[in-house]
């Protein structure tokens, strides 16, 4: 016999002693044994160790003091409450709903603080840059149609007033997008921010920077008056008036800002609105 | 498996708290459990706080056991690993290997907690169940249990590879060496007539 042949034989011993081997491994296995000595040998071995390890097993009767132990410390365990039923099955996912709530308004929270947070910063800066306003501006009372002539140059007064170049350079485009809609007259070559400067300049070399609700200042009271000559729309009679505003600074951000972000048609309207704001009593 | 006898609704109101069925079936079990924790432990002290110990986990974990059907592999993995646990809280006993050859077995085995064996007890360990105990006593805890399992408790290996949570070739493994080292524990103690002499009592 060869050592692979004994191996292979010893492999299948135990399931051989079980008799759980199909009958023609069981045949060529017990022709093996026949002629090995050896593996003969282990078969013995085996089977008399099992047989020794069943009978060297201590008595294995319990206790009878075991059961009243068990049926004690089973009822103070079920006063206890230690004795609980079983788990529902939808227990887990309702503890990770709840969990997933729980975030989901956390962060909310924290986003909505977080933004009130941001705001509270951007109207600071804008009050720093912006106030004091005290804008000494010539305040045109118009009709709707001459309010929407005239915003272009509203428009332009609250680039130039902004702090923020980015916004600048955005706002200067709608001023050019809205003129280009408008027929307004302008030249291709500068650049748009550039001739914004230059018209802000232009329109109030000795301003200070005005504010959204202001109009045009009073000293070059041309673009004003050029646009509403230019558009057909005269300002009534007795509607000039130099008025010297004090304008709240926070309240001028927060309209600045609402605005930013809105079409020509509503800038338009909002500098209606402005200039009706500017003219309301606040004055001293 | 010696749990199988255990009626499926017992299982099933046990599970849902009822204390009346738990206690029933600690009744039904209690006799089996201990059979097992005695074949693997073979010692009637730690056996008892053995079974105290599977008991509460049984108590306490079963409302966790999904399926009844899966009750009786579920205590025999459970008898099993606190048995383990009981094996590790034993005193080691370490082989030397180095000494196999030599045929007797006190000089073979150095138990280091526990002091030498006096001469009642070497009269004593001439009994063949004393002699097995004792070898088996020295055998590494796997080895203790997937012997047991195997021969004892009549299981598979398959079997017994899922209840010590380890592969069919590690339990091969473990049976192989159980059985190299016993053989040479019991090899001059235990001829083999007085082994068959002695199990057939």
């Amino acid at each position: 016999m060869t050592h692979t042949q004994c191996t292979h034989i010893l492999d299948k011993l135990d399931d051989y002693r079980r008799q759980t081997l199909p009958e023609a491994d069981a045949a060529v296995i017990a022709g093996h044994l026949a002629g090995c000595q050896s593996c003969a040998a282990e078969l013995k071995f085996r089977e008399d160790l099992g047989l020794a390890l069943r009978a060297s097993v201590p008595a294995a009767m319990a206790p009878t003091y075991l059961s009243a132990a068990i049926k004690s410390a089973l009822h103070a365990d079920s006063d206890s409450g230690a004795v609980r039923p079983a788990q529902s099955a939808l227990l887990p996912w309702m503890m990770a709903a709840a969990i997933l709530l729980i975030t989901f308004i956390g962060f909310y929270q924290v986003n909505t603080d977080r933004d009130e947070v941001a705001s509270a910063v951007l109207t600071e800066r804008r009050d720093e840059v912006l106030a004091p306003v005290e804008v000494k501006s010539e305040t045109v009372l118009a009709p709707a149609d001459s309010a929407v002539h005239a915003t272009p140059e509203a428009e332009i007064s609250r680039e130039v007033a902004s702090p923020a170049p980015m916004a600048a350079g955005a706002m200067s485009s709608k001023a050019a997008e809205y003129k280009m809609e408008n027929g307004y007259a302008e030249s291709a070559s500068m650049p748009a921010a550039r001739d914004l400067s230059l018209r802000a300049s232009m329109a109030a070399p000795n301003a200070e920077p005005m504010s959204t609700l202001a109009a045009p200042a009073a000293p070059t009271a041309q673009p004003a008056q050029r646009s509403a000559q230019q558009y057909g729309a005269p300002a009534p009679a007795g509607a000039r008036e130099q008025t010297k505003l004090h304008l709240p600074a926070r309240q001028v951000a927060s309209i600045t800002t609402a605005t930013e972000g809105l079409s020509t048609a509503s800038l338009v309207s909002s500098a209606s609105v402005a200039t009706t704001y500017t003219i309301s009593p606040s004055l001293p | 498996m010696r749990f199988d006898d255990v009626p499926l609704h017992v299982i099933d109101r046990a599970r849902s708290g009822d204390a009346h069925a738990m206690e029933e079936l600690c009744l039904m079990v209690q006799q089996p459990a201990y059979a097992v924790i005695m074949s693997l432990v073979r010692n009637e002290e730690d056996a008892l706080d053995t079974m105290q110990d599977a008991l509460i986990r049984m108590i306490r974990f079963l409302p966790k056991l999904r399926h009844s059907s899966a009750f009786s592999f579920w205590l025999m993995r459970l008898l099993v690993n606190q048995c383990m646990t009981t094996f590790h809280k034993r005193p080691a006993a370490v082989m030397d290997v180095s000494a196999m050859d030599d045929p007797t077995l006190e000089k073979n085995v150095h138990q280091t907690s526990v002091p030498p064996s006096n001469p009642r007890e070497a009269v004593q360990a001439l009994e063949l169940g004393e002699q097995i105990k004792r070898a088996i006593e020295k055998l590494p805890a796997r080895q203790k249990t997937a012997i047991t399992l195997f021969e004892v408790e009549f299981m598979t290996v398959k079997q017994v590879a899922e209840i010590m949570e380890i592969s069919e070739g590690a339990v091969k493994f473990h049976l192989h060496e159980a059985r190299k080292t016993l053989k040479v524990l019991l090899h001059d103690l235990a001829p083999q007539p007085q082994l068959k002499e002695n199990s057939a009592k």
